[in-house]
C-alpha cells in the first residue's frame, strides 16, 4: 500500500499548477509550460475547445427557434446572469445558471460567471486599455487605499510582450493618462463621432475621444496566424466564441498555445477546495480538487501555484485553506483577506441625437467604439468625490419602419425602412473606492453543492459614487449639447454592483505585509510559492477594463516565479 | 448558388482556416474544393452540406476537423411539436398573419411559417396572460368576422379580412387593440427575421467583413 500511495502521489505531482483557464489562467499556463514546467491546468467547468464547442457560433438569425429571445422558464429561473446583456439564446451555453453555484448577497450583488475552459474570456467585451501611472499613484496620492506596489514602468513592457500575442487594435494617441501599447491596425470612426472628437477637443483641452483599444486581429501578424487565428470578420457575434480566432480568448490563443509545448495537462470539472499548506517545509505543497461529477477529492502537488479563479473565487479559495498556520485564510497575516473589494461603476449612461452629417452613414459592423479616457481628478484633486470615470461613446445610424398599416401596404413599408437619423450614446466606467466594509466572507453555514462554503457578498455603492454619476452626467451633458447634440436623456438604471463584470480585490497588492496579502511580485507575502494575478490581486480599481492588465501581471509574475524557483528562493 | 462550391459561409470559414493552416490562396482552396466536390450538388439541404464538408475533411487527410457546428445543421429551425392552441385557431392564426403580412410578388407571412414562429415564441417566452391573450383573442377574431361578413375570419376576403383587422387594431375595446398590439410585432418580427426575407428581400450580411465609418447615403 506504502508503494502505491507513493505512485499516486507521483502521478499526481507536476512543477506548476494553474487554477483556472480564463483570461489570466491562460496566460499563467502559457507562460509557464513556455518556460519547460510540467503544468497543471484546473478549471472548474467543463472544457470548451475552440471552434469545435462553439454551437451557435455560425447560426444565423433565424436559426434561432425564438430569434434569440431567451426562454421564459430560463428567465425565471435564472434573474441574476439574465441581467448580463450577452446572455440570449444564442450564448446560454457559456454562462452560469442560477442555481448551480449558490452565493448569499448580504447586499445585492449580482455575481456573473463563466464557468468552462476559457471562462469569460469566451464572452468578454474584449477592451484592452492600459493602466497609466496616475492609476497605480492613486491610492497613495489620494490616501484611499495602500500603495500599490509596482507602477507603470514595472508593467510597461509586460503590457506591451501580451499585446503582441493577443492581438490588440488600436491608435496611438500619445496620452499620458492612458499609455499607447503596441497596436494592430485602428478602427474607422463614423463622421458623428469624429464631429465629437473634433468639438470636444476644440472646447476642452484636456478631455479626448479616442477609438477602443480593442483585442481584435485587425490585422493580424504571423504570431496569429501561428496560434490558427485570422483576421476579425466583424461578425459582432464574439460572445458565441469566433471560429476565425478574430478575438484574443484563452480558447483561441493562449490554452492551445501552452497544450503545443507539451508540458499542459488540462483538467476541467475540477473545483478546487483549498489549498494544501505544509507546516514544516512553510510552503504550499498542492491543492485539494473536488472532481465536478464524481464529487470525490483528489490532492495534486505542485512546487508552484497560481491561483486565477476570477476575483471573487480566488478569494474564496483562499478563504476555504485553513490551516493552524493560517485559520482566517492563506497567507492571511494581515486580516485583510476578503477585503476592500472594488468594482467598476456602470450606473449611468446619456442618450440623444444629432442632426447633422445626414449625407453619409456607415457600411459593415464594428466590434469596438470610441472611448474618452478619464478627465475628472487627474493632475490634481478638483471635485467634491475622489477618482474619476472613463466613458464609452457611439454614434450610429439605423433603419426606421413604418409599423403602421396593414396588409400589403404594411408589407411595402416594411421592406423599403427609411434610413433614420444619427443617434448617439455613452455610458460611464466611474473607479469605486476600495474599503473594508466591502468584503467577501466564508458563509458559516451554507455550503455549494460540492460542500464547500458559500460566499458571502457585501459590497454596495456609497456617496462618491453617487457623485460621481451626477458629475458624469453633467459633464456628459454639457459635452453633448457642446457638439450640437439634441434631445439629451440621462440615465441612471441602480443596477448592482456585479453586473459591471469588473469586480477585483480582496487579495490586494501592497508593499507592507500588515495591510496587503500579496507583494510585488503578485506573491503571497507569506506563502512564496503561491501567486495570485487575476481580478482578486488588484489594489485599485483604475477607470480601465482590466483584463489587459490581469495578462500583464500573469506573463510578469510567472516570470519572476520560475527565477525565483531555479534560484531555489520559492 | 454555385453547384461546385461550398455555400457562402462554409466558404469562407474553410478557405480562412485552410489559409492559416497552410497559407494557401483562395484560388488553390476554391480549386481543391472543385476537385473533391465535383459532382455534389451543394444546395441548402443540410445533409449535402455536411457530406461535402467530411468528404472534404477526408480528402485532406483529415487536417481539417469537422467543427460541432457542421452537424448541428436542421433544415427547418422552428420545430413545432405541439402548440398550445386548438387546431382551430392555429388555421384562424395563419390567416391572421397572412392578413397582416400578404403573399404579392413575394411570399407572404404564412407561408414563411411565421404563424409557427408565434406559437413558439408566445409559448416558450411569454407567460400565461399573454398565451391566454392570444388564444382569447383569435376566438374573438373568428366572432367579428362572423359578425361582419358571415364566416370564420380566414373565409373573408383580403380586403373583409385586412378592413377587420384595421378596425379591430382602432378599437377601443381593450381585448381587440391588445390582441393586435401582441400579434401584429410578432408578425413583423417573424417576417423581417425569417431566412426568405433575410436572405433574398433585405441582404443581411452575416459576414461583412469590413467596417466603414463615412460612405454617403445610397439614393
Amino acid at each position: 500500500m506504502a508503494n502505491f500511495n507513493i505512485d499516486a502521489q507521483a502521478l499526481n505531482t507536476y512543477d506548476a499548477i494553474v487554477v483556472g483557464s480564463g483570461i489570466s489562467g491562460g496566460w499563467s499556463a502559457k507562460e509557464l509550460t513556455a518556460r519547460g514546467l510540467r503544468t497543471l491546468v484546473l478549471e472548474r467547468g467543463r472544457d470548451v475547445r475552440h471552434i469545435t464547442d462553439y454551437p451557435t457560433t455560425n447560426m444565423q438569425p433565424w436559426e434561432f427557434e425564438h430569434r434569440g429571445q431567451l426562454r421564459k422558464d430560463v428567465k425565471d429561473a435564472n434573474p441574476i446572469i439574465s441581467k448580463c446583456y450577452a446572455f440570449y439564446e444564442g450564448t446560454e451555453q457559456f454562462f452560469v445558471k442560477d442555481a448551480e453555484h449558490p452565493y448569499v448577497q448580504e447586499k445585492p450583488f449580482d455575481w456573473i460567471r463563466g464557468y468552462q475552459v476559457g471562462g469569460k474570456s469566451l464572452m468578454w467585451a474584449r477592451q484592452t486599455q492600459r493602466w497609466s501611472d496616475f492609476d497605480f499613484t492613486g491610492p497613495a496620492r489620494d490616501g484611499f487605499a495602500v500603495d500599490w506596489p509596482i507602477r507603470y514602468a514595472d508593467l510597461a513592457p509586460w503590457y506591451s510582450y501580451v499585446e503582441k500575442f493577443a492581438g490588440i487594435t488600436g491608435n496611438k494617441d500619445g496620452l499620458d493618462v492612458l499609455p499607447d501599447g503596441e497596436f494592430l491596425t485602428p478602427h474607422e470612426w463614423n463622421c458623428v463621432e469624429t464631429h465629437f472628437q473634433k468639438q470636444i477637443a476644440s472646447k476642452y483641452k484636456d478631455r479626448h475621444v479616442i477609438m477602443g483599444r480593442a483585442a481584435h486581429l485587425t490585422s493580424p501578424k504571423q504570431i496569429h496566424y501561428d496560434q490558427g487565428r485570422a483576421q476579425c470578420q466583424h461578425r459582432t457575434i464574439c460572445e458565441r466564441g469566433c471560429p476565425f480566432g478574430g478575438y484574443f480568448s484563452s480558447n483561441s490563443s493562449t490554452i492551445p498555445w501552452a497544450a503545443k509545448t507539451g508540458k499542459m495537462t488540462l483538467r476541467p470539472d475540477s473545483v478546487v477546495h483549498s489549498i494544501i499548506y505544509d507546516e514544516k517545509k512553510g510552503r504550499a505543497t498542492g491543492v485539494r480538487v473536488i472532481d465536478a461529477n464524481t464529487k470525490q477529492m483528489t490532492e495534486y502537488y505542485a512546487r508552484l501555484i497560481f491561483v486565477n479563479a476570477a476575483a471573487l473565487n480566488t478569494n474564496l479559495i483562499l478563504l476555504n485553506s485553513i490551516s493552524s498556520r493560517f485559520p482566517n485564510g492563506l497567507g492571511n497575516d494581515s486580516g485583510t483577506l476578503g477585503k476592500y473589494v472594488a468594482f467598476h461603476n456602470y450606473r449611468a449612461g446619456i442618450s440623444g441625437e444629432y442632426d447633422g452629417n445626414l449625407d453619409m452613414t456607415t457600411d459593415g459592423r464594428r466590434p469596438n467604439s470610441p472611448y474618452i479616457p478619464r478627465f475628472r481628478n487627474v493632475y490634481k484633486q478638483e471635485t467634491g468625490f475622489l477618482r474619476g470615470y472613463a466613458a464609452g461613446f457611439q454614434a450610429g445610424r439605423s433603419s426606421q419602419t413604418d409599423m403602421s398599416g396593414m396588409g400589403a401596404d404594411l408589407k411595402q413599408s416594411l421592406l423599403n425602412p427609411k434610413l433614420g437619423g444619427w443617434h448617439v450614446g455613452s455610458h460611464m466606467m466611474g473607479e469605486t473606492i476600495p474599503k473594508e466594509s466591502n468584503y467577501v466572507a466564508l458563509d458559516q453555514s451554507l455550503k455549494d453543492p460540492y460542500g464547500i462554503p458559500q460566499l458571502k457578498i457585501a459590497i454596495a455603492y456609497d456617496d462618491n459614487d453617487e457623485k460621481m454619476i451626477k458629475d458624469y452626467q453633467e459633464q456628459m451633458t454639457e459635452m453633448f449639447q457642446a457638439a450640437g447634440f439634441t434631445n439629451i436623456r440621462l440615465r441612471d438604471d441602480k443596477r448592482n454592483p456585479g453586473l459591471d463584470i469588473h469586480e477585483m480585490g480582496g487579495v490586494r497588492m501592497g508593499k507592507d505585509p500588515k495591510t496587503s496579502m500579496l507583494n510585488k511580485w503578485n506573491q503571497l507575502h507569506a506563502v512564496k510559492n503561491v501567486f495570485v494575478t487575476d481580478g482578486a490581486s488588484m489594489t485599485s480599481t483604475s477607470t480601465q477594463n482590466p483584463s489587459l492588465t490581469y495578462m500583464a501581471f500573469s506573463a510578469r509574475s510567472v516570470d519572476y516565479a520560475v527565477k525565483a524557483m531555479k534560484k531555489g528562493l520559492v | 448558388m454555385g453547384t461546385t462550391r461550398p455555400s457562402g459561409l462554409i466558404r469562407e470559414v474553410l478557405i480562412d482556416r485552410l489559409f492559416v493552416l497552410f497559407g494557401w490562396s483562395d484560388r488553390r482552396i476554391v480549386r481543391i474544393f472543385e476537385k473533391f466536390l465535383l459532382n455534389k450538388k451543394l444546395n441548402a439541404a443540410s445533409v449535402e452540406r455536411r457530406n461535402a464538408l467530411k468528404t472534404l475533411a477526408g480528402a485532406l487527410g483529415g487536417l481539417v476537423a469537422l467543427p460541432g457546428w457542421a452537424t448541428g445543421w436542421t433544415a427547418e429551425s422552428v420545430q413545432l411539436t405541439k402548440s398550445f392552441l386548438p387546431a382551430d385557431q392555429i388555421e384562424t392564426l395563419a390567416a391572421v398573419v397572412d392578413t397582416i403580412i400578404p403573399a404579392t410578388d413575394t411570399p407572404g407571412a404564412k407561408e414563411l411559417n411565421v404563424s409557427q414562429f408565434i406559437q413558439k415564441v408566445v409559448a416558450d417566452c411569454y407567460d400565461k396572460a399573454a398565451q391566454d391573450a392570444l388564444s382569447n383573442g383569435l376566438v374573438l377574431t373568428n366572432d367579428l368576422a362572423q359578425k361582419a361578413y358571415g364566416k370564420p375570419f380566414g373565409g373573408g376576403d383580403a380586403t373583409q379580412r385586412t378592413d377587420l383587422l384595421k378596425q379591430m387594431e382602432q378599437s377601443t375595446e381593450p381585448a381587440q387593440a391588445t390582441f393586435i398590439k401582441l400579434v401584429k410585432p410578432l408578425t413583423i418580427r417573424g417576417y423581417l427575421n425569417s431566412e426568405y426575407v433575410m436572405t433574398n428581400l433585405t441582404h443581411y450580411e452575416f459576414i461583412p467583413g469590413h467596417y466603414h465609418g463615412c460612405v454617403p447615403v445610397k439614393k
